[in-house]
């Protein structure tokens, strides 16, 4: 059977207005290890980020993304499942004062780990209701072609505030380790309309 | 705020194919989300997605399965592709989200969700190059892509 190739030429491409849209996105500067989204619009029904982020800690490791809401540090609540390449591990955790991605997705700057970064996708529900704690769904992995630690890792999880529902206002990440997100780090914020 | 999320180009074959390659892909997107809705006509030993017709061993990947009784985490350096869905029966849902396509600075990294009949999972690859990608393949080394399954290829753009 011969190969199918679709070309797809520019001016072919075409927009459909959709209820995502793009809201703001923040690029690291190599001198801060915290992005943090404010003034977030209550007109969307939905958020999603989209990332890609690098630490600019000189080491063969990798580090984790720390988020919190509207500045609070209470009450979160988190559960991931995790693939290392080798082992599945299943954590849970209540009372915390962040949502933690568990670590081991973002590369720190080695040069046995160059130009690799952490990538991740993160979903929440009904961000601006005042009646329902809300809910983070997320996706994320780093990939860095070695045998040798850190390998990679895949995470699925679920993080929850459930402080007194209120809407969420800002977002902030912060890179655990001692490092700043690199220039190359990029975090993008979209909104989600309902009907 | 800019409505992004756009449909680049989708396909759904008449016939079975060997492979399919969106080609000529505009830079001018963030991330792009290729999902797949496909059955195999064999079992192969790999499906997966490969970039800018690159088929040397310049992919890796981290997986994470479940099969309804257990888990396992696997992994391999050095591939061929992005690895994709397995043989099953029926159709598997592939949905590969390949961040940040378009620079010319880091490696490219991809998150793939990964459903099916008899498994589900999430993956994440890593092509080591750093050239924009301007093509995204599905391919398989044994057997076809089977009359029915579909393509579909779209841009997301950050403000």
């Amino acid at each position: 059977m011969t190969p199918l190739s679709l070309g797809i030429f520019a001016s072919a491409n075409f927009t459909i207005p959709t209820s995502f849209e793009s809201i703001a996105t923040i690029s690291g500067t190599g001198s801060s290890g915290t992005i943090t989204f404010s003034n977030i619009p209550g007109t969307y029904q939905h958020l999603q980020i989209r990332y890609i982020a690098k630490s600019t800690q000189s080491a063969t490791d990798v580090y984790g993304l720390d988020i919190t809401f509207n500045g609070s540090s209470a009450t979160y609540a988190r559960h991931y499942i995790t693939g290392s390449g080798s082992t599945v591990t299943a954590v849970g955790n209540a009372n915390e004062s962040t949502i933690s991605d568990g670590g081991g997705v973002i590369p720190g700057g080695a040069s046995a780990i160059a130009n690799i970064h952490g990538v991740g996708i993160l979903d929440i529900t009904d961000y601006t209701s005042t009646t329902k704690a809300k809910t983070l769904r997320y996706l994320t992995g780093a990939d860095l072609n070695r045998e040798t630690f850190p390998q990679g890792r895949v995470t699925l999880a679920s993080g929850l505030w459930f402080a007194t529902p209120t809407a969420i206002t800002s977002i902030t990440f912060t890179l655990t380790g001692s490092g700043n997100f690199t220039t190359t780090s990029s975090f993008a914020l979209y909104g989600i309309k309902g009907a | 705020m800019t409505a992004t999320y756009d449909c680049i180009a989708t396909t759904t074959l008449g016939s079975a194919q060997s492979s399919i390659t969106f080609s000529s892909i505009s830079g001018a997107y963030t991330d792009l989300i290729l999902i797949c809705h496909v059955k195999y006509t064999a079992n192969p030993s790999y499906a997966g997605i490969r970039f800018n017709g690159d088929s040397a061993g310049n992919y890796s990947n981290t997986l994470l399965r479940g099969n309804g009784s257990s888990a396992t985490s696997s992994r391999n350096s050095n591939a061929g592709q992005i690895v994709g869905g397995s043989y099953t029966t029926g159709f598997t849902v592939d949905r590969f989200n390949i961040m940040n396509y378009s620079n010319s600075t880091t490696n490219k990294t991809v998150l793939r969700r990964g459903d099916q009949s008899d498994e589900t999972g999430a993956a994440v690859g890593l092509w080591r190059n750093t050239n924009a990608i301007t093509s995204v393949s599905y391919i398989i080394d044994t057997g076809n892509l089977d009359t029915g399954s579909t393509f579909a290829l779209y841009g997301v753009k950050a403000e």
